[in-house]
């Protein structure tokens, strides 16, 4: 298929019949209740290594995933063996390992509430982006190799990549689930080092998740001026100075610290099994001056969606409003625990069990003296720390972080002076979120996906190896 | 499993006839999974994802492909979608990929031991066993308010021919087993875990701790961790555990001498024959399990079809080699090392680790606390990263003061970090113990891989985060 364009109805395009067929032989194994999820395609890449190209890749797959309930005991396989036999064996083992199960009440299969056609992706795949061919596709990784170069005589790009992807997603469902969807993206992803003389700096990379080939051109400028500016940015760095104080936080590095384990806390599934430090907050103020929304049905982001995985409709969903905490996250298992209904949260693909995730996250300011942009913010900061990302680990129960801050700068008088290494931050996300820290009005999207602010965070202990 | 796949992929090689280095790789995975947290199973699937991916060396480009079908007649169509993708963009690489030099490739048939043992053995134990744990180290505090345990299995078959001669039929099984449990006093949460991850059998798995004493030390590690204090930050000398010297040697060094890194300017470039670190260690990865059986990461042959033998990276403090496949081996004029390793199928190989360790020394643990005045010792592994300047970070779970010469008292985890070379050349005491420990971790690179790390108590000097 090499020199076609990306096209999801290549292995996918009997998914549907392949469902049906599964979720019947699931019926006949002994399922009481079942669920097929599938999703196949196909996708052209290209990758540039330190310059030239390295290889490309056309694959063209499907997988279907299939759950079985036998009173309320669960059973799963998955494959991507599309044939009748590999189908029979999927049904079967499902529906064995579900006999060997423990029930619980709360195991259920969607329900199928009516999801508005107009919100399915597939009626608007772009066009241009879903003929892609490879030429096409090799030149735009040549391009954003090439561009991030560009920036800098110092720069050396490990890798540029493009890939071009056409999929389509099925859901079907004893309890009348029959839900198609397709969808087609193109994402790309630059990984860069810059080296003067015997000084490496470190890496840093960037990847973009987009819809419309239009915006192609202009995504892979700004990406690769993003990474050329830090790349070069972390050169000549000196170790890092100790303090406890204020510290600068990018996108990136507030989503490692701040939003992962937030987003972790209001998951349902986190408070019903004793892990949320926001267990008994709803209703109070976790963040103030903070808005947390979900918006699956904004088709700027990569994690729009009109259904989750389990085929309930997603929505705009309100997380922390104005500082307090509005509402849990919640997918169909966890709904039957709480008495309650889904918030459309089940996450994940066809090779496992429903999970619980956000798809779209946007974050924003509700406070009125809030600094406009990086730089406003970098001058509130004044003297201290500006993490760009932080290579960390985080403990999502007690909230608390700590890492190495990575294409991290020192500021003086509002304005970046050097690159920092050999320093390391902490602090407890849920503890610095609720004495307040300042973020700013303009957000981005670093990987095409969540909207981000950047943000200034007090009362963070910084150990520096000089 | 499947019959031995080499015969289909032959014929379709046959078929083809083409001067074209061919690459096929025929890989089924297929694994078996229990998780249950707080009485409640989340999980309990058997998992099949299997296909063959085709690499096309044509015009000096790599075209790939792939198929999930292990038909003569699909296989023939992926080579010629490979062949026609690496030739529609060869006018867009430069500089013309070489065939590589002809090298020792893998003939025969290569089975990790438990494979059969793990693949007749049925779920019902598998899925007992998990709901056991989960409630014996829940039920084993009143201030345990969360517990979680899980088993999954990999059973992974390959069928590896190419142009130039590789004719392997691989199968590796390995089992994981890990425990958690959440402890809480007041609005304090702390979290203990215990893993453990094999390549073999049930035995092997729990060879060295029982499932029970697993479960119970998770619980134990988060009451423990309630009543602990933060460490001190700051450059402070350490010893790390087997498990941290585990993910030092591979998040710290072994990603900076793969040799695709080393290309990008990695702090290694240049290096080899340099001293790097303290003439105390010497560390090797491996295919094979050294020093003690059961390395999470074993590997016969590589996804080129090399033979996986081992390679001794540092020697006595000094840099011998990067870690290859074949085209980075033929650029470097090495042999290839048996690196190259992909996830899955429809994944390309990339250079990746196997086992990788620092080698038994001829310290005694215990003396070698008794001569710190002021440290830490530091265990259980969490995350890491690692940096093209050498930078690394990763957390643990658990420290423990040193105190005039005694090990004093539990402190909460840390992330630690340091420039490579430099800590490695601050060590000052290698034990004579060793232990595989990272057998439950992965490394992702672009795309998961098995790997396991270990070595022996070492004593050295790195950046400490810390919090008041």
């Amino acid at each position: 298929m090499s020199g076609a364009p990306t096209d999801a109805t290549g292995a996918a395009a009997d998914l549907h019949d392949r469902a049906e067929e599964l979720l019947d032989r699931a019926r006949a194994a002994g399922a009481t209740e079942a669920e097929v999820y599938g999703t196949g395609g196909t996708s052209l890449s290209a990758k540039m290594e330190k310059g030239d190209l390295g290889q490309v890749q056309a694959d063209e797959g499907a997988t279907l995933g299939l759950r079985v309930l036998i009173d309320g005991r669960l059973g799963f396989t998955s494959t991507n063996q599309l044939d009748a036999g590999a189908l029979e064996r999927a049904a079967v083992d499902a529906v064995a390992i579900a006999r060997l199960s423990p029930p619980d009440d709360a195991n259920a299969l969607g329900t199928g509430a009516a999801i508005d056609a107009g919100r399915l992706l597939g009626p608007r795949v772009d066009p241009l982006l879903a003929k892609l061919d490879v030429a096409e596709v090799v030149e735009r990784a040549r391009s954003l190799s090439a561009e991030t170069s560009a920036h800098d005589g110092r720069i050396s790009v490990d890798k540029a990549t493009v890939s071009s992807v056409a999929s389509r997603t099925v859901l079907r469902t004893t309890t009348g689930i029959a839900v198609d969807d397709e969808d087609a993206a193109l994402t790309m992803s630059v990984m860069a080092l810059a080296k003067d003389g015997e000084d490496t700096g470190g890496f840093d990379y960037g990847g973009h998740v987009l819809r419309d080939l239009a915006d192609a051109d202009a995504a892979a400028a700004r990406l690769s001026a993003r990474v050329a500016r830090a790349v070069v940015g972390n050169l000549a760095a000196r170790p890092g100075e100790s303090y406890e104080g204020p510290v600068a936080f990018a996108p990136e590095a507030f989503t490692t610290a701040f939003l992962g384990p937030l987003l972790g806390a209001v998951s349902a599934l986190a408070v019903q099994r004793g892990r949320s430090a926001l267990a008994e907050k709803c209703g109070e103020d976790v963040a103030p001056g903070i808005t947390v929304l979900d918006d699956p049905t904004d088709r700027a982001s990569a994690g729009a969606r009109p259904f989750d995985r389990e085929g309930t409709p997603t929505d705009r969903l309100s997380i922390v409003q104005d500082g307090v905490l509005r509402s849990f996250l919640h997918n169909g298992y966890t709904a039957a625990v709480a008495g309650s209904v889904s918030t459309g949260h089940a996450a994940g693909g066809p090779r496992g069990v429903p999970g619980l995730g956000a798809h779209a996250i946007q974050v924003e300011t509700t406070a009125a003296d809030s600094p406009a942009d990086e730089a406003a913010l970098l001058r509130a900061l004044g003297r201290g720390l500006y993490v760009q990302r932080l290579s960390g680990s985080v403990d999502p129960a007690s909230g608390d972080f700590s890492g190495a801050a990575k294409s991290a700068r020192w500021i003086e008088g509002g304005e970046i002076r050097h690159s920092v290494q050999e320093v390391m931050v902490a602090g407890n996300a849920f503890d610095l979120l609720a004495r307040g820290i300042t973020i700013t009005r303009e957000r981005t999207r670093p990987t095409g996906n969540a909207l981000l602010p950047w943000a200034l965070v007090p009362g963070i202990s910084v150990t520096g190896g000089s | 499993m499947s019959s031995d796949p080499r015969p289909i992929l032959l014929e379709a090689l046959a078929r083809d006839g083409s001067d074209d280095l061919v690459e096929l790789r025929y890989h089924a995975k297929r694994s078996r999974s229990v998780a249950v947290e707080k009485g409640r199973v989340d999980q309990a699937k058997v998992a099949e994802h299997s296909g063959v991916g085709v690499r096309v060396l044509a015009d000096g480009t790599h075209g790939f492909a792939t198929t999930d079908r292990l038909e003569v007649t699909a296989v023939l169509r992926a080579i010629q979608t490979a062949r026609a993708a690496a030739r529609a963009s060869a006018a867009a690489r430069r500089s013309k990929l070489p065939r590589p030099p002809a090298t020792q490739l893998a003939d025969g048939i290569f089975e990790t031991e438990g494979y059969a043992e793990l693949e007749s053995a049925d779920l019902e134990g598998r899925i007992r066993l998990v709901l056991d744990m989960e409630e014996r180290a829940r039920l084993s505090s009143a201030r345990i308010v969360s517990a979680s345990s899980a088993y999954t299995e990999i059973f992974e078959e390959k069928g590896i021919v190419t142009s130039d001669g590789a004719r392997a039929w691989t199968k590796v099984a390995r089992p994981e087993f890990r425990v958690g449990a959440v402890a809480q006093e007041g609005a304090e949460l702390q979290r203990g875990a215990r893993s453990v991850g094999v390549t073999g059998a049930w035995d092997c798995l729990f060879g060295r701790a029982s499932s029970e004493e697993l479960g119970d030390q998770a619980a134990g590690m988060a009451v423990d961790l309630l009543s602990a204090g933060y460490a001190e930050g700051g450059k402070r000398k350490v010893i790390l555990s087997p498990a941290i010297v585990g993910l030092l040697t591979h998040e710290a060094i072994g990603h900076t001498v793969e040799a695709d890194f080393v290309e990008a300017g990695s702090c290694a470039r240049d290096r080899i024959g340099t001293r790097v670190a303290s003439e105390l260690v010497t560390l090797r990865d491996s295919g094979t399990s050294d020093h003690e059986s059961g390395a999470g990461g074993v590997l016969q042959v590589d996804d080129e079809g090399v033979p996986a033998g081992q390679t001794t990276i540092i020697e006595d403090g000094v840099l011998e080699s990067y870690l290859h496949d074949r085209h980075t081996a033929a650029r470097f004029d090495v042999q290839p090392t048996g690196n190259a390793r992909a996830w899955e199928y429809d994944d390309e190989p990339l250079i990746r680790m196997r086992n990788t360790y620092i080698a038994p020394g001829e310290s005694d643990l215990d003396e070698m606390i008794a001569g710190i005045d002021d440290g830490l010792i530091l265990d259980g592994p969490r995350n890491g990263q690692a940096d093209a300047n050498g930078e690394f970070m990763f957390g643990t779970l658990q420290a423990w003061s040193i105190e005039d010469g005694k090990r004093g008292p539990l402190r909460r985890g840390v992330n630690i970090s340091g420039m490579a070379f430099e800590v490695l050349s601050t060590v000052d005491a290698v034990s004579k113990d060793f232990r595989w420990d990272l057998g439950s971790g992965y490394c992702g690179k672009g795309q998961p891989a098995k790997v396991d790390a270990g070595g022996p108590w070492v004593s050295c000097e790195v950046l400490v985060g810390g919090r008041s």
